[in-house]
C-alpha cells in the first residue's frame, strides 16, 4: 500500500483500471486474428470447426486466412480456456479422419467483450473513425 | 474416391510439420473441403492449386506452433547436434589429413582427398540423419534416419579401413569406426525413446 501511494496518481488510476477489469495482464490480451476468430465462432452459435470457422471470416470479411493459421489460433485460445474442444468421429469424406470441434466457453465471451470494450475506448474522441458524422 | 483425393506429396508435407494434436482436424477439414466443394466447382487442376497453396500457407503457423510449445529448444539442439557433429568431424579429418600427408602411404586407386570427401559426406549425412529424427515426429522419418544411418555408416568404416589400413594407428582406426555407428546408435536411440515416451505435443 505505501509502494501505491508512492505512485502519481494517473498511473494508480491506470493500475487499478488494468486490474479491475483484467485485461492487461500477461498473455491475456487478445490478438487480432484471435478476436476475428472468436467473433466467427460466436456467429456459428459458438460452435465449429476450423474450416467452419474460416468460411465464415472469408464470407464476411472477404479475407482469406489458411486453415493452418485457423487452427493456430484455435488452439492458442484452447490454450488460454477461452474455448474448449471435443473430437466428432472419423468419415470417409475426410479421408478417415476426425474432426475436432470448437465451442466457446464464459471466459472467451468475456474475453472478446473485454476486447471491444478497450477498442470502443479508444476510439472514442477520433471523430474521423468513430462512426458519428 | 481414389481419383479425387488431395495431392499425397504436399498433404505428406503438412502432415510432417503439424503438431500431432492437430494432424487430423487440420488434414480432414482440408481433404473434406478439397472433395466436397473445391474439385467438383474448379475442377483438378485449380483444386490441385488451392490445395498446394493451403498447404504452404499452413506451414509457417504449424512451425509457429512447435516454437510456441517450447520446442524451439528442442529444434535449437538438433541443429546445434548436427553442426557440432559435422564441425567435428571436419575439423579432425582436416586434422587427420595432415597427419596423414606427412606420414602415411595411401593404397593405390585412393586419394586421400576423395577418402576424406566421401568419409566428411557420411558423417554429414549421419549428423542431418540424427537432426532430423530429433525434431520431427513421424515414422517417415523414423525411415530415412534408419536408411541413411544404414547406408551410410558402413561406407564410413569400410573408407577408414580402405585407407591404409596396416599403416595407421590403430586409435586412429578404432576412433573413426566407431563414430559412425555411435551418431547412428545416439539417433536411433532419441527415435525409440520419443516413441516410448508417447505423443508429447498431443493435448489429449
Amino acid at each position: 500500500l505505501r509502494r501505491i501511494a508512492k505512485i502519481d496518481i494517473d498511473t494508480r488510476r491506470d493500475l487499478f483500471y488494468k486490474i479491475e477489469h483484467n485485461v492487461m495482464a500477461r498473455g491475456d490480451e487478445l490478438g487480432t486474428l484471435e478476436q476475428v476468430v472468436l467473433l466467427a465462432l460466436l456467429h456459428l452459435e459458438g460452435e465449429g470447426h476450423g474450416m467452419k470457422v474460416r468460411r465464415e471470416i472469408a464470407e464476411r470479411t472477404g479475407k482469406n486466412v489458411s486453415i493452418g493459421a485457423v487452427y493456430a489460433t484455435l488452439d492458442r485460445l484452447e490454450e488460454k480456456k477461452l474455448l474448449a474442444s471435443r473430437w466428432a468421429p472419423p468419415t470417409a469424406e475426410r479421408g478417415g479422419r476426425s474432426r475436432r470441434v470448437y465451442h466457446i466457453e464464459p471466459a472467451g465471451r468475456r474475453a472478446i467483450e473485454r476486447s471491444q470494450q478497450l477498442l470502443q475506448k479508444l476510439l472514442e474522441g477520433l471523430p474521423a473513425l468513430s462512426r458519428r458524422p | 474416391v481414389r481419383s479425387v483425393a488431395p495431392p499425397r506429396g504436399p498433404e505428406w508435407l503438412l502432415e510432417t510439420f503439424l503438431p500431432e494434436s492437430l494432424r487430423d482436424a487440420v488434414l480432414g477439414d482440408l481433404h473434406e473441403e478439397f472433395v466436397l466443394h473445391v474439385r467438383p466447382s474448379r475442377g483438378p487442376w485449380r483444386a490441385w492449386c488451392w490445395y498446394v497453396g493451403q498447404v504452404l500457407d499452413s506451414l509457417v503457423p504449424a512451425l509457429a506452433l512447435w516454437v510456441g510449445r517450447g520446442y524451439a529448444w528442442r529444434i535449437l539442439r538438433a541443429v546445434g547436434f548436427g553442426l557440432g557433429v559435422g564441425a567435428g568431424s571436419v575439423a579432425a579429418l582436416q586434422w587427420v589429413g595432415d597427419f596423414s600427408r606427412r606420414n602415411v602411404p595411401l593404397r593405390a586407386g585412393l586419394t586421400p582427398d576423395t577418402a576424406y570427401l566421401l568419409l566428411t559426406l557420411a558423417l554429414g549425412g549421419l549428423a542431418v540423419a540424427v537432426a532430423v529424427g530429433s525434431v520431427v515426429e513421424r515414422r517417415a522419418a523414423a525411415a530415412i534416419q534408419v536408411l541413411l544411418s544404414a547406408l551410410l555408416a558402413p561406407l564410413a568404416v569400410t573408407l577408414v579401413l580402405d585407407v591404409s589400413p596396416a599403416t595407421f594407428p590403430l586409435w586412429y582406426r578404432l576412433a573413426w569406426m566407431l563414430v559412425a555407428p555411435a551418431a547412428a546408435t545416439l539417433g536411433g536411440g532419441i527415435s525409440v525413446a520419443r516413441r516410448r515416451a508417447g505423443p508429447s505435443l498431443s493435448d489429449e
